[in-house]
């Protein structure tokens, strides 16, 4: 299966890639891959290695939660207070939208997760739901009992599917991911240039839509598309203050079209949803594929769950030199609180690099942009004077 | 707290003064409806603080080792407990640092005690620590304001992490995850020697703070069939009173003999048939998770009949009931190392999945004879609070009682409406009271 027809001009092959994850397209090819008669595992986690997944025939396909505003099926289980993306993504599964998955996997990266899986369990909604350990800090220690947990995952996917999951077939898929990582990676390096092909919204658009397609597919059509890109030129009012934003289960690029609007160059991002999906390769020379694997997963760039802020920091603040940021806008979801808690530690970090930062809180689905464009233009506005 | 009393150490000198206060008063004017031990839990608490301010003074090093004790007192440390100290700020104190929390860009959508306990540490009004430890053994909050704590004010931080199964279920004992935690401990040992000047890991030391430990708890077990009796001799504040570990205490003698006193002055209550439920007992209830600990619902309940035998917190009920096991029970036959042992003691109920929290909720209403659960919606504690459906609809399935989900803050009381909130206990009291009959 194509993205577009052949006929499409590259522009129109772009768009429809980069708008793969709209809702009007989301479920296309999880049904596809499923007339095929294969299986379909939802994700709701960026730490659930999706090379096994691959390996053992199904399609790993992040859960993308509602984008409407209201979630009152879900409001039944979770107060308004909780993490609101695991509040959306319950209201998908609970109103049908996702009733083809087979089954869903995550990890007890925080009390929210944790919780909306033991949900998913008990409602058997899907019919099979995985929960995964994931340790916070990554040492000698509890990196062999990450292994395990993913050694834990093969087994469950070969169980649940029949399928075993050869070391052969494990490194086909650790080249699949490899390669899709590199893509991206050459399409982040675009965003290097003083006048970036794509915009931040559409870098979103596009890792987003690589964790819902058969990785192949989203692979083919990536490098097709990346000679066009790296000739495109789009219109920018002007070329600075160029960003960095930051954020978890953030996957509306509306969100990043707001600030892009308000007048910043968004550059680079550090959301799980964007750079920290794809960033680091697995070591395909190891002799132990499923350690290299591990590796790769618990050494990318963290999440605010893991303990290593300081580390954390020190990337974005590495990301904002290579990509000649001006600043960190960070758009936090409302009551996710490791965030909130982490948001203290980066202030200092961020300070003490002369980085200007603002953090403000937004909802999952695109909500009061009103006002954060608001907050965002004044904080525009504050580099622009400084930069005078 | 008087806002005028806040600064350097103005924590610790305030509880040595309330505690003080409470011993005088009783000794003047004794309350015949009280329990004499009262005295002794005063002294404890006094005497942990007056611990407190003179190692701060002197400079002695104030940590957290983990959150069971033992281990934190045999390295050394004096026990830093920011977290159970924050829920003593409820009220206007708790508004008065929310004040702050909101003005500063704090954690606000957290818990309140691990909202709180940041600006109360950043401040001034409670010590320093030395040394933190960080782990998710119960909570994300608790992890993540150990964390900000450790990073703000540059603290030697040590990370423990634990897997969510339940490792040290009884007939279930996991050999890997227990070793995996005792690793990590063992790691902690050595980073801890390393980095905080004056300590050094002492085994006797541990082994004597375990045995008094497993003495407390198991005069705590003698309480939980004592709080079985029809009517409850308890009452609503005596069981929420959070259980704090002997090994928090300096003196953890004293501590058991506190608990022995108290035990035996419940069962003299038992033995004399007395309820607090007026004018008599027709309802029990049990409360879950936390409450607003400004106001007092557990009188009004108790004036309308309603006894509330227990509150269901993390894994008390599990050491109390005796279906978790505590310090110095066999693990598969054999005794574990003193140091295995703490690993063990770290399998809180919400650092694990959900069916935990859940079944802890029907051992100990069928334990207990209860007829319905009062589920506290705190906010920001969503290990508790987005668990609440599953907790009521099992509940309902295997016992056939209800449950009333009432939202608020434990500490910060800015938006309790009393007549709103003891109007919504007062339906649900009809409710149970009419399923009770139902069921006779």
């Amino acid at each position: 299966m194509k993205i577009s027809d052949t006929s499409a001009t590259m522009e129109d092959r772009f768009k429809a890639l980069k708008e793969s994850n709209r809702p009007e397209n989301r479920t296309k090819w999880a049904l596809e891959w499923k007339k095929q008669g294969k299986q379909v595992m939802g994700l709701l986690c960026s730490y659930v290695p999706e090379e096994l997944v691959s390996a053992a025939g199904m399609l790993p396909w992040r859960i993308t939660g509602t984008w409407k505003e209201a979630a009152p099926l879900a409001g039944v289980y979770r107060p308004e207070m909780t993490c609101r993306y695991c509040s959306h993504a319950l209201e998908s599964v609970l109103n049908g939208e996702l009733s083809f998955l087979d089954a869903a996997a995550g990890t007890q990266l925080d009390d929210d997760f944790k919780r909306l899986l033991d949900v998913l369990i008990a409602i058997r909604k899907p019919a099979f739901t995985y929960m995964m350990y994931l340790p916070h800090a990554s040492n000698r220690i509890t990196m062999a009992m990450w292994v395990k947990s993913v050694l834990d995952l093969q087994q469950t996917l070969e169980k649940l599917t029949g399928v075993k999951i050869t070391e052969k077939e494990l490194r086909r898929q650790v080249g699949i991911y490899n390669r899709m990582r590199t893509l991206l990676s050459k399409v982040y390096e675009l965003r290097k240039r003083d006048n970036p092909p794509i915009t931040g919204a559409e870098a979103l658009g596009l890792t987003t839509a690589a964790r819902i397609m058969p990785r192949e597919i989203f692979n083919d059509e990536l490098e097709e598309l990346l000679p066009y890109l790296e000739h495109r030129e789009i219109p920018l009012k002007r070329s600075r203050p160029r960003l960095l934003m930051c954020g978890e289960y953030l996957d509306h690029p509306g969100y990043v079209d707001l600030v892009e609007k308000a007048g910043a160059v968004v550059v680079m991002d550090d959301f799980d949803t964007g750079s920290r999906y794809f960033w680091d390769l697995v070591e395909e020379s190891s002799d132990n594929i499923i350690e290299a694997i591990a590796r790769r997963y618990l050494n990318k760039p963290g999440s605010s769950r893991m303990v290593n802020w300081n580390e954390q920091a020190a990337q974005i603040v590495k990301w904002v030199k290579e990509y000649d940021c001006d600043g960190i806008v960070e758009l936090r979801q409302l009551f996710s609180l490791p965030l909130d808690y982490r948001f203290f530690a980066l202030i200092k970090k961020f300070t003490a690099a002369g980085i200007p930062y603002i953090s403000v809180d937004r909802e999952y689905h695109l909500a009061n942009e009103g006002m954060l464009r608001t907050r965002v233009e004044a904080f525009i506005e504050m580099i622009l004077a400084k930069a005078k | 707290m008087s806002n005028s009393s806040l600064s350097g150490l103005a924590y610790l000198e305030y509880e040595v003064a309330r505690c003080n206060r409470r011993m005088q008063r009783i000794k003047d004017n004794p309350d015949p409806s009280k329990p004499k031990s009262n005295v002794l839990l005063y002294e404890l608490e006094r005497d942990f603080r007056m611990e407190q301010l003179e190692a701060y003074k002197a400079g002695k090093p104030f940590g957290l080792g983990t959150q069971t004790g033992p281990l934190t007192r045999s390295l050394g440390l004096v026990p830093w407990d920011a977290v159970p100290a924050a829920d003593r700020t409820h009220g206007k104190e708790a508004t008065r640092y929310f004040d702050i929390i909101r003005r500063e860009g704090m954690p606000e959508h957290t818990c309140d005690r691990c909202s709180i306990l940041i600006p109360m540490v950043l401040r001034g009004d409670f010590p320093r620590p030395s040394f933190l430890a960080t782990t998710n053994y119960e909570c994300i909050p608790i992890f993540m304001a150990n964390l900000i704590v450790a990073n703000l004010l540059d603290i030697p931080s040590f990370h423990i992490d634990r897997h969510f199964k339940n490792y040290k279920a009884k007939g279930k004992e996991d050999d890997e995850l227990l070793k995996y935690m005792t690793d990590q401990l063992g790691e902690m040992i050595e980073y801890v020697e390393a980095h905080v000047p004056g300590c050094k890991y002492n085994e006797d030391m541990e082994i004597e703070w375990q045995h008094y430990e497993r003495l407390y708890v198991q005069q705590a077990q003698k309480l939980w069939k004592l709080k079985a009796a029809i009517p409850c001799p308890l009452s609503g504040r005596e069981s929420f009173r959070e259980f704090r570990p002997s090994s928090l205490y300096p003196d953890p003698v004293k501590a058991v003999e506190y608990m022995r006193q108290y035990v035996e002055e419940v069962g003299e209550r038992v033995d004399k048939g007395l309820g607090v439920a007026q004018p008599e007992e027709r309802l029990r209830l049990l409360w879950s998770v936390a409450g607003p600990f400004y106001a007092d619902p557990f009188s009004y309940l108790e004036n309308m009949g309603v006894a509330i035998p227990a509150a269901e917190m993390t894994i008390y009920n599990g050491w109390f009931s005796g279906r978790e096991s505590i310090w110095g029970d066999p693990w598969k036959g054999r005794k574990l190392s003193p140091l295995e042992e703490e690993a063990r003691q770290m399998d809180f109920v919400w650092g694990r999945a959900g069916e935990a929290w859940v079944q802890t909720h029907i051992d100990t209403c069928r334990d207990l004879h209860l007829d319905g659960i009062v589920y506290f919606i705190q906010w920001g504690c969503p290990v508790t609070s987005a668990l609440g459906k599953i907790v009521a609809d099992t509940v309902e399935a295997q016992l056939s009682i209800p449950t009333l989900f009432i939202e608020g803050r434990m500490l910060e009381s800015s938006i309790y409406d009393e007549k709103d909130f003891n109007s919504k206990l007062k339906d649900f009291v009809d409710i149970c009271l009419e399923r009770k009959k139902s069921h006779a």
